[in-house]
């Protein structure tokens, strides 16, 4: 099991550094130093060559304080605890938190051991928008809305935001099809005092192979499907090696939902698509219906990466609303309340005027 | 009576021969069948009593036939204007036209009494459920004019769409005679026609006028003031609605097929068979139509004057 935390910490002034997604850089907010995220690695690399060579058998307590590594111990019910390397408050974290922030000091803390073996990620994609940028979004994405009760942009605040690595599964596969089906071409002409309509009946086929790459679906339980979808799509050209130096700043888990499971809404997702293309391709037809289908994706390719999403919690009239927002593109999506009085307002506003205009001209013109 | 039953029998014998074969040319129009029978001296003596109703499609029951002939009879009599029923399977076998060929029937066997040849008849064809009705003579013109034959019209058509036969004979044979009871006291015979001028200039009947019927129609106009606005609301404030629910989640991964990645490895488009539907094309033989399905036309000329349509 993992057993460190690790802050990474300034080399100038040993502050807490924070990944910025603006400059791509870790920064420090007491000096303003900025470091790229390959010297922070190599930094944190000698650091850990250092410790091997102070001796790994004898991890004595100082020698894990200089590795910046600290025990912790397992907690109830799933819960870990953790000790902050800052101010020595114990963190208590999910199972899968992999990257964090103290409650008292507010220091970015990662877990290292989070992310051994199978749970080391293959990418991460770095956040480009920060917090601000999704303060923003949230109150540009209440503009508009015609039916949100006047009440809540007023009175509403939000009362949590987060940058949060949320880990996701990108699958890459082929799906194999195999579609038959029943197709009509009408003519229509006149003979005599008839009106003739002949229907050509045709059994059609379509087989082949469609590659689909990087189809996304989130290893995370707590993270809505549904959100997680809606905020796509990322641009996986921006994607990273894995590398820890990017989280600082911000929350990260580990999955929890293996790639097996989370392959099925990708599968269904590609299959979809794939019977979509197929159905185009039979075209010309005044009908054509499907009668038989075989799509699959029988091999699949699943790699695990870390994408940006910031979430953002509200509280209006006792109810809860959370919103989520790609941290690389700023799509922000969530579910709003109805004001049902506005709701009227408008059906009978629209309803009214246009009674009376329609009504003018059937009765009176 | 048996002589008169006897005698009804034959000429039904003689009518079911001698119809389709005097109509056989078809299309000719109405002028050029009058002509045919004027050179026809032999065929214009050997033409038979014509009862008044004539069955060939087999619509009524021997009961309902003989009622009927005797109800045709009674009020031929009395108003001096024979009214005549005849049903056939296909009238195009007489002419084209329906219209024509209930003109035709009447003019080959110079049916009506009189020295005008007074007369109505009724022509049901039972293929495309077509019907004609036409007026001859003072009379028979009168009350199959325009501003009198919708007020017959209206009497049996609704029984006839029900396949209400002898009631739609019925209504017909009441409907002529009050017409002509109408004509006899001098009364007005458009009485509840309800006859308009429409734009075109032409004089329409409330029962088929396209211009009264818009005027007429509030029902539908007031549904389509209450029921359009609702919908349209309806419309736009659900698309308001689902603005406030934006997450859904993914059914399709278009953004994630490699592009030109599609590799068809089988492509068939095999004929298998070939169906065949026919309609007949509804022609309005340049008359004015009341509309689809149920509409009538008026005709007048050449002595006649009626109306023609479906049921």
């Amino acid at each position: 099991m993992a057993s460190q935390i690790t802050n990474y910490q300034c080399p100038a002034c040993t502050g807490p550094l924070h990944f910025v997604g603006a400059s791509g850089k870790l920064e420090c907010e007491y000096c303003g130093s900025k470091f790229s995220v390959q010297e922070i690695e190599a930094l944190y690399a000698d650091k850990v060559d250092a410790a091997e060579a102070a001796g790994v058998q004898a991890q004595s307590a100082e020698a894990a304080q200089a590795a910046e590594e600290y025990s912790f111990q397992q907690g109830a019910e799933g819960l870990k605890v953790y000790s902050c390397p800052s101010c020595g408050a114990e963190l208590f974290c999910d199972e899968t938190t992999a990257a964090t922030s103290c409650p008292y000091c507010g220091n970015p803390t990662v877990v290292p051991g989070q992310f051994h073996g199978q749970r080391k990620p293959d990418y991460v994609l770095p956040f480009k928008l920060d917090k601000a940028a999704a303060v923003a979004a949230l109150k540009n994405y209440y503009k508009g809305k015609k039916l949100l009760p006047r009440a809540f942009t007023d009175q509403n605040h939000i009362e949590e935001i987060r940058g949060v690595y949320v880990p996701f599964w990108l699958f890459d596969g082929r799906v194999s099809a195999d579609i038959r089906y029943a197709a009509t071409r009408v003519r229509s002409f006149t003979s005599g005092k008839y009106r003739i309509t002949e229907t050509d009946h045709y059994d059609v086929r379509r087989a082949g192979t469609l590659d689909f790459r990087r189809i996304p679906a989130d290893g995370s339980t707590k993270m809505p499907d549904a959100m997680m979808d809606s905020i796509e799509p990322f641009d996986y050209s921006d994607l990273k090696p894995f590398s820890t130096a990017y989280l600082p700043g911000f929350l990260a888990d580990i999955y929890d939902v293996s790639a097996k499971d989370a392959s099925e809404r990708a599968e269904r997702r590609a299959c979809n698509t794939s019977v979509a293309e197929m159905n185009a391709t039979a075209a010309g037809y005044a009908s054509c219906t499907p009668v038989s289908q075989t799509v699959e994706m029988p091999r699949i390719k699943a790699k695990y990466a870390l994408l940006p999403v910031w979430m953002l919690a509200t509280r209006w009239n006792g109810n809860s609303y959370l919103f989520a927002m790609n941290g690389q593109t700023g799509k922000l999506i969530g579910d709003l309340p109805v004001s049902m009085g506005r709701w009227w307002a408008w059906f009978f506003g629209i309803a009214g005027p246009l009674a009376a205009v329609l009504a003018a001209i059937l009765f009176l013109m | 009576m048996k002589k008169r039953l006897f005698s009804l029998l034959l000429a039904l014998l003689l009518l079911t021969l001698c119809l389709p074969a005097a109509f056989a040319e078809d299309a000719a129009p109405a002028e050029e069948t009058a002509s045919v029978e004027e050179t026809a001296p032999v065929e214009e003596s050997a033409a038979p009593v014509f009862p008044y109703v004539l069955d060939q499609a087999g619509l009524l029951s021997d009961g309902q036939r003989e009622a009927l002939e005797e109800k045709a009879a009674a009020l031929s009599e009395q108003h001096d204007c024979s009214l005549y029923i005849v049903t056939v399977q296909d009238h195009t076998n007489y002419n084209y036209d329906v219209y024509e060929a209930a003109k035709g029937i009447f003019q080959y066997y110079d049916l009506g009494c009189g020295e005008d040849r007074d007369g109505v008849i009724l022509l049901l064809s039972m293929n495309e459920r077509d019907y004609a009705f036409a007026g001859h003579g003072g009379r028979g013109e009168t009350i199959c004019g325009n501003e009198s034959s919708w007020l017959i019209e209206d009497e049996f058509l609704d029984n006839f769409r029900n396949n209400d036969w002898y009631g739609g004979f019925e209504d017909f044979l009441d409907a002529c005679g009050a017409q002509l009871t109408k004509l006899e006291n001098g009364e007005d015979i458009a009485d509840g026609a309800d006859i308009i001028t429409g734009p075109d200039g032409l004089d329409y009947h409330s029962y088929n006028n396209p211009y009264e019927t818009r005027q007429r129609s509030i029902l539908p106009r007031l549904l389509a003031v209450i029921l359009i606005p609702l919908a349209v609301a309806l419309i736009v404030c659900s698309v308001f609605k689902g603005q406030m629910k934006t997450a859904k989640e993914a059914t399709r991964a278009d953004e994630y097929l490699v592009p030109h990645s599609i590799n068809l490895r089988i492509k068939e488009d095999r004929f298998t068979h070939r169906t065949e539907s026919r309609t007949l094309i509804e022609t309005d033989s340049g008359h004015r139509s009341g509309g689809g399905g149920g509409g009538s036309s008026f005709h007048s000329g050449g002595g006649f004057s009626g109306r023609s349509g479906k049921f």
